[in-house]
C-alpha cells in the first residue's frame, strides 16, 4: 500500500475541516478528490505531502509516518500544491534538466524528458525564461517538472489551472500513464473531463461547516 | 514496474555548480564582476581609512556620560531582542520560493543545501556580536578593548548558534524567538524603569548580552575560552542538524526575505509592507469577532482599536520602542543625536498603528467602500494615533527625566502633548505610497543620483520633526521649561493643517484601484 490514512483529521487549530478519513491507495489508483470550495482538499494535501500536520490520526506512506524531511520520503512523493515559483534565469529546458538532476537517480523505465515535454507542448517554448510564459504554459511546466521527477505518489491541487481543453486531457492520460507505473495519484479538482481522462475515483468531501 | 531510487540523500554539490554555472552564464563574465568587487573594496577600503584616525580618538575618549552597568545591560538586551526578532521573521534559515518548488522537496540532501545559508546567518550574528561587543569597548573606555569585542562576537556566535538550533527541532521556532525577544525587551524595561543602573554588578551568568561587559570587568580568559567552545560548539551542532529543518519554516523566513527584496529591488516599499502585513493577518485566527461597540460615526476607529486589539505585538514594540531614548540619555546625554533617537522611536511607536492609514491610501477603492469624505476619514484615523503618540510621548519623556535636568511633570506634560506631532509624521509616512521616479535626479560626482527614493525617505520625517522641534529642541537642550505651550501649538496646527490638507488631496491617477 502506498497511502493509508487512519482516522485522520486535518484543519486548522480548533476548526477541523475533514474528520476521521480513512484511504488506501495502492500502485495504479488514482484519486480525485472533490468538494465544494473550502472544504479541506487543500489541507488535505498539504498533510500527505507532510507540509502542515494534521489535528489527529496517522497517515502512512508505504508503511512509514509521514515526514518531508526524509530524503526516502523525498524519493517517493511529488507534489505540486501551491503556485509554483520559478529561477527566473533558467529556461523551460533547463527547469526540466535541472529537477532531474536533483532527483537523480532517474530509473529506467521513468519518462523520458524530451516525450513528456513533447506531450504537454513544453518542447514549444524550451528555450523561454519564465518571465515569457503565459500562466497556462507555467502550469504545463510545472506538471512536466512534477511529473519528470522519478516517484510513487503524486499529490496534485488543481491541476487543471489555467489549462486549456487539450491540455487537461493530456495531463489527464498522463496521469494514467503515471499509475500504470506503479504509482498512485491523489489529486484535488473541480474538472470532470481531466477527472475522467485521468481515469480517477471520485472521492466527494462533505461540507462540515455548511 | 519502476522502483525509487535509493533511501539516502543524494549530494548537494553538483546542484550548487549546476547553479552556479547556469547563473554565471547570465548575469556576466568574470571581469564584470571583478570589477565590482574591487571597486567596491576600494571605496570602503578608502572609507576606513579615512575615519581610522577619528574612530580611534573616540575609543580613547569615550562616550561623554560614563554608563551605568545596568544602562549597558539593558542597551545589550535590547539589541539581541532585535536581532532575535529580525531572526523570527527570517528563519533565521530561509530559502527562496524557486527553490523551496522545486529543489528542498528533491532527495538531495537538506545539509548541504542548507549549510551556505546557516553560514551567512551565523557570520552575520558573529558580526554584530562584534559591533555590540565594540559599542561596549567604546562606552567603558575599556583598556583590554580587544577582549571585549571578542566576547561580543563569542555571544553573537553562541546566540545566532541557538536560533538556528530551535529551527532544527521545532516547527515553533519563530514563535519561539519572537518570546525570547519580548523577554529581553522586558528585561530591558524592567532595567530602565526601576532605575536599577547603579546597583548591580554585571557577570556572564547575566546571559551572552553581557559577556562583553563581564570581559571588560576581567572575565577570566578560561571562562571566555569555555564561553567560545560552548558558541561553537551550538553553532556547530545547528549545522549537523541542517537536515532536520521543515519546508515550512523555511517557506514562511522565505517569503519574508522575498518580498523584502523585492520591495528594496523595485523600490516599491509600500507594496512590500502591504504584502508582509497581509502574510501576518493571514496567519492568524481571531477568538472573539465583531466590532467594538462605539457609535456608528467612530466605525472607523473601531476598526482601528480592533486593529490594535488583535496585535499584542504591535503594543509591546510601542512599549519596548520608548527605551532606546532613554537608554541613550544614559550614554550620551541630552543632545542632537538623543533628539533624533527621539523622533525615530516616536515615529517608529506611533507607525506601528497607521496600517489601515496606509491602506485607506495605497487601495482607494477600499477608501471609497466607506464612503466617507477624504478629511473625515483621515480624521477619524489620526485618533488612534494621536492616542498612542500621546501615551508614548508621556512615558518616553518620563523615562528620559530619569537621566536629564528638569522637572518630571514637565517631561511627561511636554510628551503627552507633543502625541499629536508624532501621529502626523506616522501618518504622512504610511499615506507616502509608491518612490515617484518622475522627480529629477541630481548630478554628483558620483554619477547621477535618483531624487524619488530620497524623497520617499524623508516623507513624514519632515512633518514630524516640524511638528515636533519645540519637544526636540528641549531633548537636545535637556530642559523641558517653556516648551509646552510651544508645543501645544505646533501639535494643534500639525495635526489640524496635516488633516485638511491631504485629507482634501486626490488620490494619484496612477492608481487603478
Amino acid at each position: 500500500m502506498i497511502l493509508r490514512t487512519e482516522g485522520l483529521d486535518v484543519g486548522y487549530r480548533d476548526r477541523v475541516l475533514i474528520r476521521g478519513l480513512r484511504l488506501a491507495v495502492d500502485a495504479g489508483d488514482v484519486l480525485a478528490v472533490t468538494g465544494p470550495n473550502g472544504v479541506g482538499k487543500s489541507t488535505l494535501l498539504r498533510c500527505l505531502a507532510g507540509l502542515i500536520r494534521p489535528l489527529g490520526g496517522r497517515i502512512l506512506v508505504q508503511g512509514a509516518p509521514v515526514d518531508e524531511r526524509s530524503p526516502a520520503f523525498r524519493r517517493t512523493v511529488a507534489s505540486l500544491l501551491d503556485t509554483s515559483a520559478w529561477y527566473p534565469n533558467l529556461t523551460a529546458g533547463e527547469h526540466l534538466e535541472f529537477v532531474q538532476l536533483v532527483n537523480r537517480p532517474v530509473p529506467a523505465g521513468w519518462f523520458e524528458a524530451g516525450a513528456l515535454a513533447a506531450r504537454l507542448g513544453v518542447s514549444r517554448f524550451a528555450s523561454v525564461l519564465p518571465g515569457q510564459l503565459s500562466s497556462g504554459q507555467r502550469q504545463r511546466l510545472a506538471l512536466t517538472l512534477a511529473l519528470a521527477r522519478p516517484s510513487r505518489l503524486l499529490l496534485l491541487d488543481e491541476p487543471e489551472r489555467h489549462l486549456d481543453e487539450a491540455g487537461r486531457t493530456a495531463v489527464g492520460a498522463l496521469l494514467r500513464d503515471y499509475a500504470r507505473r506503479a504509482g498512485a495519484v491523489v489529486l484535488a479538482s473541480h474538472d470532470p473531463t481531466l477527472i475522467a481522462a485521468a481515469g480517477a475515483q471520485p472521492l466527494d468531501v462533505p461540507d462540515w461547516h455548511g | 514496474m519502476v522502483r525509487s531510487g535509493p533511501a539516502g540523500a543524494s549530494p548537494a554539490a553538483p546542484v550548487r555548480s549546476y547553479l552556479r554555472a547556469r547563473g554565471r552564464a547570465r548575469a556576466g563574465g568574470y571581469a564584470e564582476r571583478a570589477y565590482a568587487l574591487l571597486l567596491a573594496l576600494l571605496v570602503a577600503g578608502g572609507i576606513l581609512a579615512g575615519s581610522l584616525p577619528g574612530m580611534s580618538t573616540a575609543f580613547a575618549d569615550g562616550p561623554p556620560v560614563r554608563p551605568g552597568p545596568g544602562t549597558l545591560l539593558a542597551i545589550g538586551l535590547l539589541c539581541y531582542a532585535a536581532v532575535l526578532g529580525g531572526a523570527a521573521r527570517f528563519g533565521p534559515l530561509a530559502a527562496a520560493p524557486a527553490r523551496l518548488s522545486w529543489l528542498f522537496p528533491s532527495p538531495t540532501s537538506r545539509r548541504g543545501l542548507l549549510w551556505p545559508t546557516a553560514a551567512v546567518v551565523l557570520g552575520l550574528a558573529t558580526v554584530l556580536g562584534l559591533l555590540h561587543g565594540a559599542f561596549v569597548a567604546w562606552a567603558l573606555v575599556a583598556p583590554m578593548g580587544l577582549l571585549v569585542v571578542l566576547a561580543g562576537g563569542i555571544a553573537g556566535l553562541f546566540v545566532g548558534g541557538l536560533a538556528t538550533l530551535t529551527q532544527t527541532f521545532t516547527e515553533g521556532s519563530a514563535a519561539l524567538l519572537d518570546r525570547s525577544a519580548l523577554l529581553l525587551g522586558a528585561a530591558a524595561a524592567a532595567l530602565t524603569v526601576f532605575d536599577l543602573p547603579a546597583r548591580i554588578a554585571v557577570g556572564g551568568w547575566f546571559g551572552p548580552w553581557a559577556w562583553p561587559q563581564a570581559a571588560a570587568d576581567g572575565m577570566s580568559p578560561a571562562a571566555l575560552g569555555t564561553a567560545g567552545v560552548l558558541a561553537a560548539a551550538v553553532a556547530g551542532a545547528a549545522l549537523v542538524r541542517l537536515d532536520r529543518v521543515r519546508l515550512a519554516g523555511l517557506a514562511t523566513g522565505g517569503a519574508f526575505a522575498g518580498t523584502l527584496s523585492s520591495g528594496v529591488v523595485t523600490l516599491d516599499l509600500g507594496t512590500a509592507a502591504r504584502v508582509t502585513e497581509e502574510r501576518r493577518w493571514a496567519r492568524r485566527s481571531p477568538r472573539r469577532t465583531g466590532l467594538p461597540r462605539l457609535p456608528a460615526r467612530l466605525a472607523v476607529l473601531a476598526h482601528d482599536v480592533l486593529a490594535l486589539r488583535r496585535s499584542p505585538d504591535r503594543l509591546a514594540l510601542i512599549s519596548v520602542a520608548a527605551l532606546p531614548p532613554a537608554l541613550l540619555a544614559g550614554v550620551t546625554g541630552p543632545g542632537p543625536l538623543l533628539a533624533g533617537a527621539w523622533l525615530l522611536s516616536g515615529l517608529l511607536a506611533v507607525g506601528a498603528v497607521t496600517d489601515n492609514a496606509r491602506r485607506d491610501r495605497d487601495l482607494p477603492a477600499l477608501a471609497r467602500l466607506l464612503g466617507l469624505p477624504g478629511r473625515r476619514l483621515l480624521a477619524v484615523r489620526s485618533i488612534l494615533p494621536t492616542v498612542v503618540g500621546t501615551a508614548w510621548g508621556a512615558g518616553s519623556l518620563a523615562l528620559l527625566a530619569a537621566s536629564t535636568a528638569g522637572n518630571a511633570v514637565h517631561w511627561l506634560l511636554l510628551g503627552a502633548v507633543s502625541g499629536p506631532a508624532l501621529a502626523v509624521g506616522a501618518l504622512r509616512a504610511a499615506r507616502r505610497g509608491a518612490v515617484r521616479h518622475e522627480l529629477p535626479p541630481v548630478v554628483t560626482p558620483m554619477g547621477m543620483v535618483p531624487t524619488g527614493p530620497l524623497h520617499r525617505l524623508v516623507t513624514g520625517w519632515d512633518l514630524g520633526l516640524l511638528c515636533t522641534l519645540p519637544t526636540l529642541v528641549a531633548v537636545a537642550a535637556g530642559d523641558p521649561a517653556g516648551a509646552v505651550p510651544v508645543q501645544v501649538a505646533a501639535s494643534l496646527l500639525g495635526l489640524f493643517g496635516f488633516v485638511a490638507v491631504a485629507g482634501a488631496r486626490r488620490t494619484s491617477p496612477r492608481s487603478l484601484s
